[in-house]
């Protein structure tokens, strides 16, 4: 059966994608691209994605140009993006969040946490959809 | 044709957009790193595609017959490697709906940010070398450590940690005496 929201993981380490993937599957389409570029390409080909799950550190275009590449689009601007890092300071945290990301998992991560706060950040951009539909 | 793999080669861009200060402004802003040919309609630039070796990126104004250059521009499969930037006054675009799914790849306003665009630019080159270079797949390195220098390391650490342990049993004796408990803390709520 066809999920309802497609969620797009970047992340270049195999096994962390495929622990993603195992844990997202019965509840989201869940697609896997191993750095930004590939991530962002796929965005650009028109892809539906409805939120972002992204590493920071990869090879080629890493997390934070990721979220800067997102938010100086006009179109992808409003496009939902959580970070998964091992970086743990709350330096590379607070920079993230400044620079545009919804919210920031450190690794190692419970599972469940990431497919809540998959659903929290759904539920408030869906949410502020319906707003702007129906302004009174 | 040859194959060129120099990446300081200008990134080239399709201009095609009427307005004559838009495309001087826009040339002036990202000029070094850019090489721009503008045309002033969407036949001009079908015809310059088919006659001219392809560009890089297409930055379209949307009031020039967007659908009717789309059809056109769809209709030869070798140009559809092209990305396209609209210039538009629509306030949402749905790049996941016909006439752009897989075209069109962005979308900015006509007074758009140069800063944004520049940011938008630097991307596009970078995927263009990263596209010509083929994937590369970094393998994790293994690296080998030679049994003299393991032998030396766990040997001199013997010896250190032997020599300074009766420093080490004093100072556990003091913490010890100073303090009643090793470890308490006190929490409430």
């Amino acid at each position: 059966m066809k999920k309802l929201y497609n969620v797009l993981v970047i992340e270049d380490d195999s096994f962390i994608r495929k622990v993603l993937r195992q844990t997202l599957k019965d509840d989201f389409e869940v697609i896997t691209k191993e750095n930004g570029m590939e991530g962002m390409s796929w965005l650009e080909e028109g892809n539906p994605v409805d939120i972002i799950l992204s590493d920071i550190q990869m090879p080629h275009m890493d997390g934070k140009n990721l979220i800067a590449m997102l938010r100086a689009s006009p179109v992808f601007k409003k496009m939902p993006i959580i970070m998964l890092s091992t970086f743990a300071d709350s330096d590379t945290r607070i920079a993230c969040l400044n620079m545009g990301a919804d919210d920031y998992i450190i690794k190692p991560f419970n599972p469940m946490e990431v497919k809540m706060k998959i659903s929290t950040v759904l539920r408030r951009t869906e949410a502020s959809k319906v707003v702007q539909a129906n302004p009174d | 044709m040859k194959a060129v793999s120099d990446s300081n080669e200008p990134f080239r861009i399709l201009y095609v957009d009427n307005d004559e200060r838009r495309i001087k402004s826009f040339q002036r802003a990202f000029q070094p790193q850019i090489a721009v040919t503008d045309v002033p309609d969407g036949w001009s630039a079908i015809s310059y595609l088919d006659d001219n070796e392809p560009v890089d990126l297409i930055v379209y104004n949307d009031t020039l017959n967007t659908r009717g250059f789309m059809n056109a521009f769809k209709a030869k499969q070798s140009r559809t490697k092209i990305p396209i930037i609209l210039l538009t006054d629509q306030e949402t675009i749905d790049l996941t709906a016909d006439p752009y799914h897989g075209y069109v790849i962005d979308a900015f306003p006509y007074n758009f940010s140069e800063a944004a665009f520049q940011i938008r630019l630097n991307y596009l080159i970078q995927k263009r070398d990263y596209q010509r270079s083929g994937r590369v797949v970094y393998k994790p390195i293994s690296v080998r450590m030679p049994i003299g220098k393991r032998a030396f390391d766990i040997g001199l650490s013997f010896f250190i940690l032997l020599a300074i342990s009766p420093l080490l049993l004093v100072v556990a004796l003091l913490v010890k005496l100073d303090s009643r408990d090793l470890f308490s803390t006190d929490q409430n709520g």
